[in-house]
């Protein structure tokens, strides 16, 4: 009521055409004609000199406030409308050539994550998922990276993705599975929010096994995928300045594949209600997990455990973009290769000099992400009473350390040998963390 | 197609595309939103398909299911309505084409479920339940539905219309998924419903809570205690709300629980103390804190809930938990204090409105407070209680204590306010009182209270009953005090308390049968109180109370019908209470007259006794009961009348010494069994012969055999002396009494001195009637002049009549020695002395012993009789001196003697009232007297001076000649009658000649 007062006095003239004739309409109908009032808007914005165009766009964010998100309406949308506003914003978006589109969904959801924004949006995304419509995904990715993967906005919405197609329908929805080939962005972004989201740091925060199945299967058919997120996006920019995070999937999945493992087997057990229980109960627990892991970095050894072996997948997958990383930052700088140990990853990073130099100072890993998640590690197993000596604890140090070589001689991970150090006294002692050591001081340049 | 549909559930993803889904949305978008285009069948099936492929859809899917089922519900109440006029139309049609789609819908649901319940079932089961809360809300008010107050009439109609028959299987499956895992998130929704639809939901709640008693009992209660601390929280928190608003389901936990009480109570019960229990776990976090006043607070809400605290709460309640309580309320009660108060203020509310098991909770908290006596503190030493439980117990107490105080006064004004907590403590109110009897200190001061509240709050009875357990039940005079505590409390309340108490005492003393009191406690009791009393300043001191003894008065019948009751200490209980509180100040004669004869039947009782120190001690105090009866006249009279009419009936005289003549019992006789048989042959043997003269001899009947001598009871001559000696005492104690004035101005002698105790006129007349009648075969001849000396022969058989009286009787003479002293009593007596020396005489005239000491039962009762005529002034000097001659005179001077004893009295015939006149005796009756002195001079010559001294001889002349010739006479008889006596054997032949001439002679002088 009294934003009423204030608009009245402010621009009386001006906003009394367009919201008072939509405030006359009926639910679709009104719309379907700010939706074509917001096209109208853009295409005189794109027309005119930037400046001068003269109060359009606020009007534009009004209009879709009031008659996209219905803020200000008395009455709530019916669940079914919701679903109709669903398929008029859809096929909406996806009508939009890319850059009027990017802009349409920037003046929807951009800035100020409002509750009914983000709820709305949460639901069109799951319904574009559904209907495969690409262009509203990506334009999602896009809002991702603004609000930054482990925000509370993105998680939310990351949940309610898990919960309606992990949980909910897990596997009957085909175009989940095939999600990277629909929008790689929003897969990559996706995978960095449902990894804050899920810390693996107690038994509560454990991923559910579809999630991580499909995760897995993303990352494995698709080693640049992780990748995705470090590039600029195109075709930004020219609508608005965003803001981006460039939240690199990789220190969540590193936590996946070091944490995860001690956790379920905590998780079968308990036989709690994860679901993990549910696969691996009828496993026994006779565990030959250090070979199956260390044997060649997992890649489906002989473990009896299902899910010890899923994660062995995830670990092969995280350890394959990490490589396939290198790749595509090699590209990106003129070909510097990965197998020489004195090639110094600090010339990679920065030399990485693309246009846009404000997401490329961005690492995928860095070592207080390492360390972190050592940390955590250990306070895990004490939590849990493992002994240094179990399998499993081992066994996941030893992937934390394969992590950190492959990090390390892909060029993903910079640290200073002191960092490195720090971390690898933490750890208890392994084979591999020894040699590591030991050959710490070859790598001079960090 | 509903076949179809539901089996293509699984296989369903590889079937479509994208573009597929996007078809069906529209489809399902243009089938809902413009209506009427769309076929119902053809939307169902998109419907389900977007339920089971678009994750996003899924709300508006179940929105439109809302839709159907509102529909089909619509639909059936409709045809509810509308069948009474059998005009089955198209809602009928309607309804049939519905079914199949909500069935296909529910088994996708349901599918759904049995899939993947983790996910599902809270998703539908929220949905179902929101659905039933607004289907059964929204038709509620229909007028062809039963109103939501009987709640079995609401569920059956539910449960009997398809759609929400299915929607209630869709739910219980839901709750039967999600009960092994969540079963916090179900319940959560279901007492979210609940609140929200809140009467018209309660049906759903009550089908679904008895589908999973267990559970459901337990997680809502759960649910209950968590929302219970989060709105703690809040509260302390932020501001304090208004406590009505502030747990919105609390009420619903209440309510549900409510529904399932009839037929899980025993499940109930268990959550309730499981969830107590579970809070002293040692893992208990924060929740575990507001435990118990969350078990408060829903009591305060649901009287059944109040119950189970107030039965299995309190048993549980040991001191050893009660400190782990404390431990737990430390922090709290530090942090909050105004809350901590309010949680007492509860607890004090909740007792007040507690019935069942007040007893338990009374004595648990006193307990508590004080805890067990030393006596048992070995047993106890480490299950005391902290300190400061104890103090909260005292406040507690305390604060009950004055609430009741403030309800119970309150109710003085005619206002009637229900206490459940005394309407049930009145229930056991005989236990409390016997706990206050054995409470000590402070203890004593709370029962005190509670008692006295009991005694003002119930409908008059209850105090009566609480103070007659106190009276009965008193075991010391401590105990006793207890008695005149409440009493003085409770008279502030109710005046007239202690009548009521004493008809209740009363009552049950009077009834036997039922439940035997301690009758000698209750009346030493009653006796140490009217002592108490007695010792009260009577004015003054500004002490105002009812006093016992006008209570006792007021049933003394009932007191004086324990003085036959049949254990003696009872009776002398009685007996010295009776003392204690004196007659009533009114009593009608018939009540008087019982008291007498009961008195005395109890004095008779006591002369049995063998024990002589305890008849004694009863005997003193019959006699001190006697001294108070007989203030009043009329029960002198009564008492002296019974008294003496007692000692002579057959199964008291025995007691005096007395011989029993078996042979006249003629009840014997008549208590035989006999044969008419027997009797018929025996008159053919022999001569049937009537019970006359014939028949009856002095050895006996003949048929009978020999008579059977008159026999002495076996009794100790102590016991015996000691009997007759009681008797007397008793006797004189009531007959003679000091007379008070106002009688006296009224009698005819107006002598009075003070200082000596004197039977009335009127009384002696009574006794000497009594006496008289006794011994007496009739009344003839009963008049107190004595008649003609010739006219002994006459009355011979009447005068051995009593002289046989006499004989076996020989209390009689005690009696007639003890009132001897009276000159009215022995005037109205004359008979019986005129019988006696009749007798005596006739025995002396012809008796063949020379000496009369040879016959020494007849000089004993010849002196006997001398000397009370002496007493009683019946006969004046020297005439009444000679008792002292008679054991050394002969036979026939003794008889001389008495009859000129006899003369003299037929002269001088006995007026009542001799007391002081003196009477003078002709010197003509002294002749004989003197001739008789003359004649035995050597042994009596002493006594000479005795008889004669103050007699004026030498005054008149003729009496000398007189005398001398009768002595001349006598003593010339007297040597021949001692002659004659030693030789004749024929015992009549010459003083039978002798003896009439003198007296003849005498007469003829005169």
């Amino acid at each position: 009521m009294k934003w009423d007062d204030d608009s009245f006095q402010s621009n009386v003239v001006a906003m009394s055409n367009i919201l008072k004739r939509l405030s006359y309409m009926d639910f679709p109908e009104c719309t379907q004609e700010a939706l074509h009032y917001l096209s109208r808007c853009l295409r005189k914005e794109a027309g005119s000199i930037p400046g001068l165009g003269g109060g359009g766009e606020d009007y534009a964010v009004e209009v879709s406030r009031d008659f996209i998100h219905f803020a200000r309406s008395p009455k709530r949308l019916t669940a079914i409308q919701e679903l109709q506003l669903l398929e008029i914003l859809c096929s909406y978006i996806a009508e939009q050539r890319e850059t009027e589109r990017n802009a349409v969904f920037g003046i929807m959801f951009h800035g100020e994550p409002a509750l009914l924004k983000v709820n709305l949006l949460t639901k069109i995304v799951s319904m574009a998922m559904s209907i495969r419509c690409t262009p509203v995904l990506d334009c999602t990715a896009l809002w991702m990276q603004e609000q930054g993967c482990d925000s509370e906005p993105v998680r939310c919405m990351a949940k309610s993705m898990v919960n309606d197609y992990c949980q909910l329908f897990p596997g009957v929805i085909p175009t989940f599975h095939a999600l990277p080939s629909i929008s790689p962005l929003f897969a990559c972004n996706f995978i960095a929010a449902v990894t804050s989201l899920y810390p693996c740091n107690s038994i509560d925060d454990i991923p559910p096994e579809t999630l991580v199945e499909h995760v897995t299967n993303w990352i494995s058919s698709d080693s640049n995928l992780c990748s995705m997120s470090m590039h600029p996006p195109s075709g930004v920019g020219n609508y608005r300045m965003f803001t981006y995070h460039a939240s690199s999937p990789f220190p969540g999945l590193t936590n996946w594949c070091v944490k995860g493992p001690v956790l379920c087997l905590k998780a079968t057990d308990n036989n709690n209600k994860n679901c993990w229980g549910e696969s691996a109960s009828s496993c026994t627990n006779s565990g030959s997990i250090t070979g199956g892991a260390g044997s060649g970095g997992g890649g489906g050894g002989s473990t009896s455990k299902p899910h010890q072996q899923l994660f062995s997948r995830l670990q092969l997958g995280v350890l394959q973009s990490l490589l396939a990383s290198h790749a595509a930052n090699g590209i990106h700088s003129n070909g510097t290769s990965n197998n020489g140990a004195n090639n110094t990853p600090t010339t990679t990073g920065s030399g990485s000099s693309t246009p846009n130099a404000s997401n490329t100072a961005d690492d995928p890993f860095t070592a207080a992400d390492l360390k972190k998640t050592s940390q955590e590690l250990i306070e895990i197993c004490n939590r849990l009473g493992l002994s240094p000596d179990d399998e499993t604890y081992l066994c996941s140090v030893e992937r934390l350390g394969q992590i950190i070589q492959v990090a390390l001689a892909s060029a993903t991970l910079r640290a200073r040998p002191a960092q490195l150090t720090e971390i690898l006294q933490l750890l208890p002692a392994n084979r591999l963390l020894k040699l590591m050591k030991v050959h710490q001081n070859s790598y001079p340049a960090m | 197609m509903a076949a179809a549909t539901a089996n293509n559930a699984e296989p369903g993803p590889v079937n479509f595309t994208s573009q597929d889904i996007l078809n069906e949305v529209r489809h399902f978008l243009r089938g809902t939103t413009y209506d009427g285009k769309v076929n119902r069948e053809s939307l169902a099936k998109s419907a389900l398909f977007l339920l089971r492929t678009l994750p996003a859809a899924r709300h508006a899917v179940l929105e439109h299911m809302c839709h159907i089922f509102d529909e089909a519900v619509m639909l059936h109440v409709k045809n509810l309505d509308t069948r009474p006029g059998h005009t089955p139309g198209a809602t009928d049609e309607n309804l049939h084409s519905l079914e199949p789609v909500i069935q296909d819908a529910c088994s996708v649901l349901l599918n759904f479920i049995k899939s993947n319940p983790v996910a599902w079932a809270p998703i539908i089961s929220a949905w179902s339940l929101g659905l039933l809360g607004h289907i059964s809300t929204k038709y509620a008010e229909h007028r062809s539905l039963p109103h939501s107050s009987s709640l079995n009439e609401v569920l059956q109609l539910w449960m009997t219309c398809p759609p929400t028959k299915t929607l209630m299987e869709v739910a219980t499956d839901c709750f039967a998924a999600m009960v092994g895992n969540t079963p916090d998130v179900c319940v959560d929704a279901l007492l979210e419903a609940s609140v929200q639809y809140s009467p018209h939901f309660d049906w759903v709640v009550a089908h679904i809570g008895s589908c999973f008693p267990t559970t459901i009992i337990t997680r809502v209660l759960m649910c209950g205690l968590k929302d219970f601390c989060a709105h703690r929280n809040n509260r302390s928190g932020g501001m304090q709300m208004t406590s009505d608003k502030k747990i919105p389901k609390l009420a619903s936990v209440v309510g549900i629980l409510g529904h399932l009480a009839s037929k899980h109570s025993h499940n109930i019960r268990k959550s309730l103390m499981n969830l107590f229990q579970d809070s002293f776990q040692p893992g208990a976090n924060m929740m575990s804190l507001p435990t118990v006043p969350f078990l408060l607070q829903l009591a305060s809400m649901s009287p059944m809930l109040l119950q189970i605290l107030t039965t299995d709460l309190i048993k549980i309640l040991s001191p050893s938990v009660l400190n782990k309580l404390h431990d737990q309320f430390v922090p709290w009660k530090s942090a909050n204090k105004s809350e901590f108060d309010n949680f007492l203020q509860l607890v004090v509310h909740l007792i007040i409105k507690s019935d069942v098991g007040a007893y338990q909770v009374i004595g648990f908290l006193l307990d508590s407070a004080s805890p067990a006596t030393p006596t048992q503190s070995d047993a106890m030493e480490e299950e005391t209680c902290h300190p400061e439980v104890q103090q909260v117990c005292k406040y507690l107490l305390n604060h009950l204590c004055s609430e009741l105080q403030k309800f119970v006064y309150l109710k003085q004004d005619n206002k009637v306010i229900e206490v459940p907590l005394l309407a049930s403590l009145s229930k056991c109110q005989a236990s409390l009182t016997g706990d206050y009897l054995q409470s000590t200190g402070q203890r004593s001061e709370w029962y005190l209270k509670f008692l006295t509240c009991i005694a003002l709050y119930g409908p008059g009875k209850g105090a009566s009953e609480i103070l007659g357990v106190l009276v009965t039940e008193a075991k010391n005079t401590t105990q006793l005090t207890r008695f005149l505590q409440v009493q003085k409390e409770v008279e502030l309340g109710d005046v007239n308390i202690l009548q009521l108490t004493m008809s209740h005492l009363v009552d049950s003393l009077q009834t036997k049968s039922q439940r035997e009191i301690n009758r000698l406690h209750l009346l030493r009791n009653l006796l140490h109180l009217i002592q108490w009393e007695k010792n009260l300043p009577r004015q003054g001191s500004g002490f105002c109370r009812s006093y016992l003894s006008i209570s006792i008065h007021e049933h003394y019948e009932t007191f004086l019908q324990h003085l036959n009751h049949s254990d003696l200490s009872v009776c002398a209980m009685c007996l010295k209470l009776l003392i204690a509180v004196g007659l009533p100040p009114v009593i009608s004669s018939a009540l008087l007259t019982k008291a007498c004869s009961i008195l005395t039947a109890l004095f008779y009782r006591i002369l049995h006794l063998t024990d002589g120190m305890k008849s004694l001690r009863l005997i003193r105090l019959c006699h001190s009961c006697y001294d108070i009866f007989c203030n009043v006249r009329v029960a002198q009279s009564m008492c002296v009348q019974f008294l003496l009419e007692e000692c002579l009936a057959s199964e008291n005289a025995a007691l005096f010494g007395s011989k029993v003549d078996i042979a006249l019992d003629w009840q014997n006789d008549l208590n035989k069994n006999v044969s008419l048989l027997d009797q018929n042959q025996e008159m053919g043997l022999s001569l049937p012969l009537p019970r006359s003269h014939s028949r009856v001899f002095h050895a006996g009947i003949i048929g009978q055999g020999l008579k059977p001598k008159p026999f002495q009871p076996p009794l100790s001559k102590e016991q015996i002396s000691r009997n007759r000696q009681s008797l007397l005492d008793v006797l004189w104690t009531c007959s003679y009494r000091r007379i008070p004035f106002r009688t006296d101005s009224r009698d005819n002698s107006s002598l009075y001195i003070p200082g000596a105790d004197r039977i009335s006129s009127s009384l002696s007349r009574q006794i000497a009637n009594v006496l008289v009648s006794q011994l007496t075969p009739d009344m003839l001849y009963n008049g107190p002049a004595w008649p003609d000396e010739e006219f002994i022969r006459v009355t011979v058989e009447r005068d051995l009549w009593v002289w046989k009286k006499f004989e076996d009787n020989p209390v009689l003479w005690d009696i007639l020695d003890n009132f001897a002293k009276s000159s009215s009593v022995l005037f109205y007596c004359s008979p019986l002395l005129r019988s006696l020396v009749s007798t005596l005489m006739n025995y002396y005239e012809s008796c063949r012993v020379k000496n009369a000491c040879n016959a020494p039962k007849h000089l004993a009762a010849a002196c006997k009789v001398i000397n009370y005529m002496r007493k009683s002034n019946l006969l004046s000097p020297p005439l009444c001196y000679i008792g002292e001659l008679l054991p050394v005179v002969k036979s026939y001077e003794l008889y001389l003697l008495l009859q000129t004893v006899w003369r003299y009295m037929k002269e001088n015939p006995p007026v009542n009232n001799l007391d002081h006149q003196k009477k003078v005796c002709d010197p003509k009756f002294s002749t004989v007297i003197r001739s008789v002195l003359h004649t035995n001079i050597a042994q009596m010559g002493p006594m000479y001076k005795r008889f004669f001294d103050s007699l004026p001889i030498s005054t008149s002349p003729n009496t000398t000649v007189t005398l001398a010739t009768t002595t001349s006479s006598v003593s010339s008889s007297a040597p021949l009658s001692s002659t004659t006596a030693t030789t004749s054997t024929s015992p009549t032949a010459p003083p039978a000649t002798t003896s009439p001439t003198s007296p003849e002679k005498m007469i003829v002088d005169k």
